[in-house]
């Protein structure tokens, strides 16, 4: 259309321009045509008619002065004469070629006339001279008289040449301004042309685009046509429909998060008293063996139960901070975990074939989990249902500066019609179970990351290829959300005279915690909640703190930013304990190394207050 | 229109509406007193008896009440021919500065002009309906000037030149010859048919000592010159151009000058080709008198016309495409003056001649 609009100006401008040269050129040739050779012809009988003027005075004086310089100027004319062309006839108009004719033989008598007046004058005969002088007075005149005739002839000619010009310049003038006002009307009709068909749907898209940038990512813009700003529009409403799906996602994974931190605190902290509990039971020398065993099986469990919590929470936590780098087996092995429990469930293989020597890979561990979780899923599901036996195999390895891993099922593959549309948004091959987000949000991730995520056919099955650049020697993987290794050993009565503030407003956390740490010889004190642990600040001033996060009345972050402020000495000494560490994010109120994940071994609670005091 | 070609034109209008392949006019721009139009009525009759069933008759138009050359006459006498109804070519006009004056009316009309003896070298230019058959001036005159310094042997040259068309194109061509062979002109004197000839030369002879007069003019002015050259400059010869070969005017005029007149002819009677021998044979039976130059061009451009109408019908934009293929897409017309086409292979035929016992003889 637009095209459409642009092309109609231009052929009005071709066709004004044609108009124009058509009407008015022809009639200016004609002018030009007819005029000039008109005016040659004049110019020529005027040089011819004043020469001959000027050489009848010339001979007026050289026949009755006796004049001796005027014969020779008279000779020397008539030598010159027919030496120069006279002019055709031919381009004069028709009216003019007879009197030009005339004019033209009188003239070259009057010349043949001048020679013989030459002849008699260098022969004496001046009598004869005398009368042919009057016979050329008689010759000019009359040609002087035809000449004039056929100038004001050629004038006439000249003069209506010249209105006919007139009246067709008037005439293209009307054309030129009906042609003006037709122009002006099409530029209007093609300004509202493109107002209607460009302007007024781009307003649109742009009021799209504003309502997108601000958030809502349910406005859409209406697809009135099938050409390129239709494809535009169309294109506008896919992509939002894109961003919103991924909203979605992103809110159920924001909203399972919260969800999962709050569990993951309630079960944490059960969990840490279960394996306080049996940690402070396992100091018995005296217990039996059978029930050792028990115990020990006891805090594994427990710890098992809380490393799944913790991945769950750092897989589904939104605002993660975006790591640099990442060891990629870790990543796997992480992913592995959070979907082993469907390994046993569907009977499937795992083979995870990691190279222990990938170097760091760039990019954040959380999301590049994310990606790697979505894979695996894909190829659980794929694998479900099939033949036996089913098989998902991972692998890691490293070539030109790049760390890759790939996961591969046994399943039945991609049909080759999908192989095209399987980063697009919405492709599934899972039908109502499967948004077709997951693809294309992974690839979406890696290629935020530098990386790339490529489908490979397989001969059984598909693979899955993740790319990622490898990071600088010199880099520092981030950490996955584990918690420190406990290191092993432990001296006896480590704490002996410390005084050691326990603050958590479980009992069954906190009073386990304590007891054990009075057995390493620590004066221990505890506190509920945020504002008793200040009072038994004030009052004591404890060598080091043990701060759960989440309490009644004043939580950890506020006890340790009143610590701050009144006794700024003390927050080097506070180690926080918290069962859901995800709600920290940047906000350490602690270095890293002084914050523990419930549940946690208390050798490893010792250890970290035994470093706190001696950093004191 | 004058009363004669009306009536003539009003003949010929009836003859077409009665019939389609009712004869057509060729217009000749000839005064009707013209020595040459016995050659005319020749060609017309040899036309005719040509002719074969089915091919229109021609017949020839003369617009009778016009008289005289004069250029504005000459116009005229062409709007009057292309007015006439039937006519679909022109022969002539008899002089360079008629035929000139009148090209633009052809031109206009769209009707083709031969002209037969005009020599202008301008006619080249007067437009696309112009055919030339005679060599142009520039031809002639360095035909003259080779003889005037080949076989002369003049070293000085005084040139007398009518000052028209015709004789201001000439003395250009000898001018030019003659610089080319080192020949001086020590006079260039301008002359018209009311100029008194004798008084010019002598007052060149007084003058200067030329050892050869070359006039660029017609018959009488030629004669006049001759005999004041006789008589001024004895034993210098006087050399003219073809428009002088008006027999027997000439040789009356000078007399016994004739003997130291050399004149250029456009033609001379070939015994050994069948149609000039018939066609001089004709002419005589028809006037008495041996043809001249200007009869045999004006025969062969009326046959030329006629087979023009022959080979390409009635109508004039066709005859005048035919005469510009001639000699190219279809052969040279053989007529009595020879081998005859308008393209760059024109072959020009001039002769030198002394005219002896009346007749003029090809100076070896």
């Amino acid at each position: 259309m637009v095209l459409w609009s642009i092309s109609l100006i231009v052929l009005y401008f071709v066709a004004f321009a044609l108009y124009l040269a058509i009407r008015v050129a022809p009639q200016a040739q004609v002018l030009r045509g007819e005029a000039a050779p008109l005016m040659v012809l004049f110019d020529v009988l005027s040089e011819r008619t004043l020469a001959l003027n000027s050489m009848t005075a010339t001979a007026r004086r050289a026949v009755l002065d006796r004049s001796t310089p005027a014969l020779d100027t008279l000779r020397s004319f008539v030598a010159s004469i027919g030496s120069s062309p006279t002019p055709l006839l031919s381009d004069v108009p028709r009216d003019l070629r007879a009197p030009l004719a005339q004019a033209e033989r009188l003239t070259s008598d009057i010349e043949a006339g001048l020679a013989e007046l030459v002849a008699q004058i260098e022969l004496g005969q001046t009598a004869v001279a005398q009368r042919r002088l009057r016979t050329l007075d008689s010759l000019h005149a009359e040609v002087t008289q035809v000449v004039f005739q056929a100038e004001r002839g050629g004038f006439a000619e000249l003069a209506h040449l010249e209105a006919q010009l007139g009246r067709e310049v008037q005439r293209a003038v009307a054309a030129m301004l009906a042609w003006g006002a037709l122009g002006f009307a099409l530029l209007l009709v093609a300004v509202s042309i493109v107002r209607r068909r460009v302007e007024r749907p781009l307003a649109e898209l742009q009021r799209g685009l504003d309502a997108v940038a601000e958030g809502d990512l349910n406005s859409g813009v209406e697809v009135r046509r099938q050409d390129e700003i239709g494809e535009l529009a169309a294109h506008f409403n896919e992509m939002t429909g894109v961003l919103r799906c991924r909203a979605e996602e992103q809110g159920r994974f924001a909203a399972a998060g919260q969800l999962i931190a709050g569990v993951a605190h309630e079960v944490n902290n059960p969990l840490m008293a279960i394996a306080a509990l049996t940690d402070s039971r396992l100091e018995d020398a005296n217990l039996s063996a059978e029930l050792r065993d028990d115990l020990q099986q006891m805090r594994r469990q427990a710890r098992r139960a809380g490393k799944l919590l913790s991945g769950l929470l750092r897989f589904v936590r939104a605002g993660e901070p975006l790591g640099k780098s990442l060891v990629l087996n870790d990543v796997v092995q992480s992913a592995v975990d959070l979907v082993s429990y469907r390994f046993g469930v569907d009977e499937i293989t795992l083979e995870l074939r990691l190279d222990p020597s990938l170097p760091l890979a760039l990019g954040s561990a959380g999301r590049i989990e994310q990606v790697m979780v979505n894979l695996l899923s894909n190829g659980l599901d794929a694998l479900r249902g099939t033949a036996r036996p089913r098989r998902l195999t991972v692998d890691t390895w490293t070539g030109d500066g790049k760390v890759f891993a790939a996961v591969t099922d046994s399943g039945e593959g991609i049909v080759p019609m999908m192989e095209r549309r399987l980063f697009m948004p919405f492709a599934t091959t899972k039908g109502a179970d499967g948004t077709g987000l997951g693809l294309y949000i992974s690839r979406q991730i890696l290629r935020e990351a530098g990386g790339e995520l490529r489908y490979e056919p397989a001969t059984r099955g598909a693979r899955f290829v993740v790319e990622l650049a490898a990071a600088p020697s010199d880099a520092v993987a981030d950490g996955n959300g584990s918690a420190p290794r406990a290191r092993s050993g432990r001296p006896e009565s480590t704490l002996r005279g410390v005084q050691v503030l326990v603050v958590d407003d479980e009992p069954a956390v906190r009073q386990p915690i304590a007891r054990f740490l009075g057995r390493r010889g620590a004066l221990v004190r505890e506190a509920g909640d945020g504002q008793e642990a200040l009072k038994l600040i004030e009052a004591l001033e404890p060598a080091v703190l043990l701060v759960d996060l989440r309490m009644p009345r004043m939580d950890g972050m506020e006890l340790c930013e009143r610590m701050a402020r009144e006794w700024p000495h003390l927050i080097d000494r506070v180690i926080i304990l918290s069962g859901d560490l995800s709600q920290l994010g940047d906000a350490l109120p602690v270095p890293a190394d002084r914050v523990l994940a419930k549940p946690v071994e208390l050798r490893e609670i010792e250890q970290r207050l035994v470093a706190a005091v001696s950093g004191a | 229109m004058p009363v004669g070609t009306a009536l003539l034109a009003g003949c010929l209008l009836l003859a077409a509406c009665r019939n389609e392949a009712g004869p057509v006019a060729l217009g000749v721009a000839y005064q009707p007193q013209n020595l040459t139009l016995p050659a005319v009525e020749l060609a017309i009759a040899d036309l005719a008896a040509a002719r074969q069933p089915g091919e229109p008759g021609i017949v020839h138009v003369v617009d009778s009440t016009l008289v005289g050359d004069a250029a504005e006459t000459e116009v005229q006498r062409a709007e009057s021919l292309v007015g006439t109804a039937g006519v679909v070519a022109v022969l002539g006009h008899s002089s360079s500065r008629g035929a000139l004056a009148a090209a633009p009316v052809y031109d206009s009309a769209g009707i083709p002009q031969l002209t037969a003896i005009a020599t202008s070298r301008r006619l080249q230019l007067a437009g696309p309906y112009t055919f030339a058959l005679a060599p142009n001036d520039s031809v002639e005159g360095a035909f003259i000037g080779d003889f005037v310094a080949g076989h002369l042997g003049a070293r000085r040259a005084a040139l007398f030149c009518e000052n028209d068309e015709y004789g201001r194109g000439l003395c250009s061509g000898v001018q030019a010859e003659l610089a080319r062979r080192d020949v001086q002109v020590v006079d260039r004197v301008p002359f018209s048919s009311a100029s008194d000839y004798a008084t010019l030369l002598e007052a060149t002879a007084l003058r200067i000592d030329p050892d050869v007069v070359i006039v660029a003019g017609r018959q009488m002015a030629v004669a006049a010159y001759a005999v004041a050259a006789a008589k001024h400059m004895p034993g210098v010869p006087v050399v003219a151009g073809d428009a002088a070969l008006v027999l027997p005017d000439l040789a009356d005029a000078a007399g016994a000058a004739i003997a130291n007149i050399y004149v250029t002819s456009l033609w001379q009677p070939d015994a050994g080709n069948t149609a000039s021998r018939r066609f001089i044979a004709a002419f005589q039976a028809k006037t008495g008198r041996p043809p001249g130059p200007f009869d045999a061009l004006t025969y062969d451009a009326m046959m030329l016309l006629g087979r023009a109408i022959r080979e390409a019908g009635r109508d004039p934009d066709e005859i005048t495409e035919w005469l510009r293929d001639l000699g190219d897409t279809h052969p040279a017309y053989q007529g009595v003056t020879g081998s005859i086409e308008f393209g760059p292979e024109r072959q020009s035929r001039l002769v030198m001649t002394r005219i002896m016992d009346g007749t003029p003889v090809a100076v070896p």
